[in-house]
């Protein structure tokens, strides 16, 4: 496993989180009885999760949605007490809540935001700078590195209902690192943002981390952010881990395919892809082909001499079939 | 240790003082409406004046009521209502709902803190129009209040009593919210009984003497009726004691009763998540 032999940030043992959820049938009848009798049943989120991540490393946590990312998280982040189990964080258990672990910390979590919406940005961070107590100075300096990192520049004064959805969330990221935490979740931080503000965000997330050292535990559905970021990732589903380490062993030996994702300017039959990879989806002139990697070249070459291609784009097998294939391999953790 | 408590009330001042210019900023942005919500706040105490004041014409002063006691109550009542102001329960259910109450849990400093100085923000900034129209009010219907300056210093302690005290009062329904979001619904229902039979329609010395007793013995008179009878002078000094003390005995009691919610409902909240 990454960073052994540094000091470690975050110990995880066997940390467990069970729900008790009221449940009831549908129908108007289902509705008065459960008004006299609640019935529950125990979801168990997490089950026995153990890691350690090492100072500066930045992990990726991925699984399909309901595997208990996020339910981790928040607990590691103090929002959560968990059934059983253990955690540290800088040395804090997180959920004790102490201000020291929350001044070190900080949580983001895509659409649950904290900027003000009728006010300007600048007025939430410099609630932020009063609320952790960062010297003027400090705060000027931190606040123009970020914005010329992240490009904000004309930004912080608008109101942030005005702004767009990826200016909003370089504005939440800003605002949630002013304080300059030495650990950093992050829970889908590039969730509905096109490709540039993906990418934008992307690099703010690791030159923060190579300047300050910080240590991230990041979630996201896409493969892009797990694949620029990071060198090691956990896969969470059904509240276990499911595998734990490099992402190059993970996607080298579990999905060694690219997706070929094809426009035609004519409907073409199943007989003219023959050898060509796996066809995934074929209506009304689109088209998707599941190919293995070291064919992608040849492949590609093929399906632009003998088909009427009007679009062509090759991209990494989407994160939920890479986890799919996790569990269907079983590969060892 | 001096100097870690120090600390503390430098951190605690800072932050009041971001949060009460964030609070501004946001209702400028609303001026308008900030402005109506303020002469809304208005209506009840002028409509009871003019009700109250026409009863009394016709039957003569009731339990020592008179027309001027009458005008003057309910003069002195648009200024409690101002100052006694809660809407918590309110916004700490919106917190919840949207999870944003998550993102004031991760930072080191209590999200109440964002409550208390959104709600005095409010008041003082409303005191721009509402002392010009105070004023004109005291002009128009020639009130007859004790000015002098140990009854008016009387009076701003009741009133800050009572603004604690409803304060408090709307802080313990809001934490019901950790439970059911629709906790401002209980609010509502206790804010009406207490609004009938502490003051708000009517001074306490005009409804049954049953409910009168009723009303000492419950928080809301001291958050509406007492206030404005001492500042209409229309109490004894060991009235004014004995209320004044009721009143911080209320406070104290509604504080520990909050904390504790406080404490049990963030319980069940980081049990079952946000």
């Amino acid at each position: 496993m990454a960073g052994m032999s540094r000091e470690i940030d975050i110990r995880v043992r066997e940390l467990t989180k069970h729900y008790k959820v009221p449940v009831r049938e549908g129908g108007f009848r289902a509705s008065v009885a459960s008004l006299f009798r609640r019935k529950y049943r125990i979801v168990e989120a997490v089950k026995g999760v153990s890691f350690d991540i090492a100072r500066g490393e930045i992990v990726g946590f991925l699984g399909p949605n309901g595997a208990g990312k996020t339910t981790t998280l928040k607990m590691l982040s103090g929002l959560l007490h968990p059934t059983s189990g253990e955690a540290q964080v800088l040395g804090h258990v997180p959920w004790k809540r102490e201000a020291g672990f929350l001044r070190r910390m900080t949580l983001v979590m895509g659409q649950k935001n904290q900027l003000v919406w009728d006010v300007p940005a600048m007025d939430t961070f410099l609630v932020n700078q009063a609320i952790y107590g960062i010297p003027e100075r400090e705060f000027r300096e931190t606040l123009a590195e970020f914005t010329e990192l992240l490009g904000l520049e004309g930004l912080l004064q608008k109101p942030v209902r005005n702004l767009s959805l990826g200016e909003r969330m370089k504005c939440e990221l800003v605002a949630a690192l002013l304080h300059k935490p030495r650990i950093l979740f992050l829970d889908e931080p590039t969730l509905g943002l096109d490709v540039t503000m993906q990418n934008r965000i992307r690099e703010f997330i690791r030159v923060y981390n190579q300047r300050y050292g910080a240590t991230v535990l990041l979630t996201s559905h896409y493969m892009a952010d797990i694949a620029a970021l990071c060198r090691r990732v956990i896969i969470i589903h059904h509240g276990r881990v499911m595998f734990d380490g490099e992402l190059s062993r993970l996607v080298g030996s579990i999905a060694p395919f690219k997706v070929l994702h094809v426009a035609l300017d004519r409907a073409v039959s199943p007989e003219d892809l023959d050898g060509m990879g796996e066809v995934l989806a074929l209506d009304e002139g689109k088209l998707a082909l599941k190919v293995p990697k070291d064919r992608t070249p040849e492949v590609t070459s093929r399906l632009l001499a003998e088909l009427p291609v009007l679009d062509l784009s090759v991209e990494d097998p989407p994160i939920e079939d890479v986890i799919e294939q996790v569990f269907e391999q079983g590969v060892e953790v | 240790m001096i100097a870690g408590a120090l600390r503390a009330v430098a951190g605690l001042w800072r932050g009041y003082k971001a949060l009460l210019h964030l609070t501004w900023s946001e209702m400028l942005q609303y001026r308008a409406a900030v402005f109506i919500w303020t002469l809304w706040s208005l209506a009840g105490p002028i409509i009871h004046l003019s009700v109250w004041s026409s009863i009394v014409a016709a039957e003569g002063a009731l339990a020592g009521y008179d027309r001027g006691a009458i005008v003057a109550y309910f003069v002195v009542q648009s200024v409690v209502y101002h100052f006694t102001g809660a809407w918590q329960v309110w916004d700490f259910s919106y917190l919840i709902r949207t999870g944003r109450l998550s993102a004031r849990l991760v930072k080191p400093f209590d999200p109440s803190h964002h409550l208390v100085a959104s709600n005095v923000a409010f008041k003082l900034m409303n005191l721009v129009w509402l002392i010009p129209i105070w004023t004109g009010m005291y002009l128009y219907f020639r009130p007859e209040l004790p000015l002098g300056v140990g009854s008016v210093l009387t009076f701003l302690l009741a009133l800050l009593l009572a603004s604690v005290l409803l304060f408090l009062w709307n802080q313990c329904f809001a934490m019901i919210a950790f439970w059911t979001v629709r906790a401002s619904a209980f609010y509502e229902f206790a804010d009406a009984l207490g609004y009938m039979v502490g003051g708000g329609i009517a001074p306490v010395a005009l409804i049954p003497p049953a409910l009168q007793s009723i009303s000492r013995a419950l928080p809301y008179y001291y958050g509406v009726g007492f206030p404005i009878e001492v500042g209409i002078g229309a109490l004894d000094g060991a009235a004014v004691r004995a209320g004044l003390w009721a009143s911080a005995l209320w406070i104290a009691a509604l504080f520990v009763i909050y904390r504790l919610l406080w404490r049990w409902g963030l319980k069940r909240f980081s049990a079952v998540g946000a």
